[in-house]
């Protein structure tokens, strides 16, 4: 296989009368059903003068005909751009210009926002009540980049400018994770599995097209679903989920309260977990639980995808330190990275974990300066720079250590704080913000903002400072807490000394 | 015997919400919308009230609209006990 958009015919042809999806709500489509229903979205498309090359932005809901529409855009050799339905206006108008789409889908009562929040000129030209406004872009671009021929889709990450950064996946890149993973997990159309991660998440590559190239039946669970345990809980017994995709921080919510004594989770055959580390009391207890599905870690950034992964040993008993991320995946190559280049893969090194192989990314779009950082050349291979610190164990697998730089993960999203306070900035009474990454007692990270406020500002508060960054900011990347300080700590070199925030912080 | 807006507000006081803060917690302060309750601490409130009034909430039930300020949780508490 070489494109995804050949997932689909494969799967009607084998399988046309399974489940592909259903939602809570009670809606069931058929591979068939699908794709009828992807036929016809691509038709509008094309009558609406689209065609291959093209980028198309999604700004929907979770459910069945928003996965009808990316197959669409697949199928007509355009490449889809997820965004998160939830977040601002004003980030995502400024994901839909950075990554020049030439149509978008809309969730209708989003589009009045979004023609006020675009300088573009957009026109509607097909509405489906209820379900979408299509809109086309009608003004050209100001400056055209260049794409890669083969784009599948883009996803937005948080960037350290202060600005969303487009990641550029081929086809080829995310096949190459794909195909692996039906294979090594044995996915087949007996399968169930859940779509919990948002399809602007990486971790939707998995739930979409491993289950839908296997003929498995992907149960479809909106943003409102994903923060429910309880609901969670009860579609996994209804549904009979088979394969369970998610971080652990909603694994742990799941464990917690979603009341798993109340409900048959038998089904159960394998639960992967990715986005950040699982502390091992959580794994143990979750372990305990749930005693027949197998456990396997899978670690990669959005850049490269899964390109490391672990399997969960039986017994935890054993063990004193959180899951390692594991070995490499076949298609992947990994290695440790020093300031001298690359370091010696024995047990105890430890270094920047930099990956090359067929599923990294082609790099950023529009940030020349921020690809050549990152993706470095060597000896004709593209290398990504995870900015990762990870050590090898004495089994030779790979251990996460942390970060090299200002980004955090949080609930399994990344946040790079530069982003934070970058929208903290723009707010007319704040003069300088700086913002923190704390772990709370239980391991959680928290945010902490520092801000210093213009003279003769208004009062600023708690909750104005929450409301303000409430509709600046994804609900992520809030901070837990504020504040207000009549000056920032400063290096030599009159940047915020964030060691010195720090320490405060912790005094 | 307290109000069940005056156990939850106290409840609140206790575990997630500083006065000082986000100013005094009326009945009609969004907890939910404003971002002062994240979704964790909202499942922790959802287990406070079923432990206290002894009931279950549904699924669908754990949401914004049940659980935004004192009034909503009262009137919701109160239907479920009613029940």
């Amino acid at each position: 296989m070489e494109h995804l958009s050949e997932i689909l015919p494969k799967a009607v042809s084998h399988f046309a009368d399974c489940n592909a999806l259903l939602e809570p709500s009670g809606l069931t489509w058929t591979y068939r059903q699908l794709a009828e229903r992807s036929d016809r979205l691509r038709s509008i498309l094309e009558a609406h003068a689209l065609t291959s090359g093209d980028r198309i932005g999604l700004v929907l809901p979770k459910r069945a005909d928003t996965v009808a529409a990316i197959l669409a855009i697949l199928a007509m050799k355009a490449a889809y751009i997820p965004i998160d339905a939830q977040a601002p206006m004003s980030r995502n108008a400024y994901i839909l210009q950075d990554s020049q789409v030439k149509a978008v889908f809309l969730d209708p009562s989003l589009t009045a926002s979004f023609l006020s929040a675009t300088t573009q000129k957009w026109t509607i030209v097909a509405s489906e009540e209820a379900l979408f406004d299509l809109l086309v872009r009608t003004s050209a671009p100001e400056e055209p980049a260049t794409f890669p021929a083969d784009l599948a889709y883009m996803l937005y990450t948080s960037g350290s400018t202060g600005l969303p950064k487009g990641v550029l996946i081929t086809h080829r890149n995310a096949l190459a994770f794909v195909a692996w993973s039906a294979t090594c997990f044995a996915i087949t159309e007996k399968d169930v599995l859940t779509s919990i991660a948002p399809f602007h998440f990486d971790l939707s590559i998995f739930d979409l097209f491993v289950g839908l190239s296997s003929g498995a039946c992907l149960v479809l669970i909106d943003q409102k679903g994903a923060k429910n345990p309880l609901l969670l809980s009860s579609l996994i017994a209804t549904h009979k989920v088979s394969v369970l995709y998610a971080t652990p921080t909603l694994l742990k919510l799941i464990l917690h309260y979603g009341k798993p004594s109340r409900y048959d989770h038998s089904s159960l055959r394998i639960v992967l977990f990715a986005g950040e580390v699982f502390a091992l009391d959580a794994l143990k207890q979750l372990k305990a639980l749930w005693t027949q599905p197998t456990f396997y870690n899978l670690y990669g950034p959005t850049e490269t995808n899964v390109v490391t992964w672990q399997k969960v040993p039986d017994s935890l008993d054993q063990l004193s330190e959180a899951i390692p991320i594991g070995g490499p995946c076949p298609f992947a190559l990994c290695r440790l990275w020093g300031l001298e280049g690359f370091l010696p893969e024995v047990p105890g090194q430890k270094g920047e974990l930099i990956v090359s192989g067929e599923s990294v990314a082609q790099g950023y779009l529009n940030l020349p300066e921020k690809t050549r950082e990152a993706f470095l050349h060597i000896d004709g291979k593209i290398w990504y720079k995870t900015g990762d610190v990870v050590a090898i164990n004495a089994n030779g697998a790979y251990v996460f250590i942390g970060r090299k730089d200002r980004m955090v993960k949080r609930r399994g999203y990344r946040i790079e704080l530069a982003e934070v306070e970058r929208a903290l900035l723009q707010h007319p009474d704040i003069h300088e913000a700086a913002v923190l990454a704390v772990q709370d007692a239980k391991g959680d990270i928290r945010l902490q903002a520092y801000i210093h406020g213009k003279e003769n500002s208004s009062e600023m508060t708690f909750l104005a400072m929450k409301m303000y960054c409430n509709s600046n900011l994804p609900k992520y990347m809030l901070p837990d807490s504020f504040i207000f300080v009549a000056s920032l700590p400063k290096t030599s070199s009159h940047k915020v000394d964030y060691q010195q925030l720090k320490k405060r912080s912790n005094a | 015997m307290d109000s069940i807006k005056e156990i939850v507000k106290n409840y609140l006081l206790e575990e997630f919400v500083n006065e000082s803060e986000t100013g005094p917690v009326t009945d009609s302060l969004p907890l939910l919308s404003s971002g002062i309750l994240d979704s964790i601490s909202a499942l922790q409130l959802v287990e406070f009230l079923e432990k206290t009034y002894e009931f279950e909430f549904q699924a669908q039930e754990v949401d914004q609209d049940n659980l935004d300020t004192l009034v909503k949780i009262e009137a919701f508490v109160q239907s479920k006990i009613a029940a």
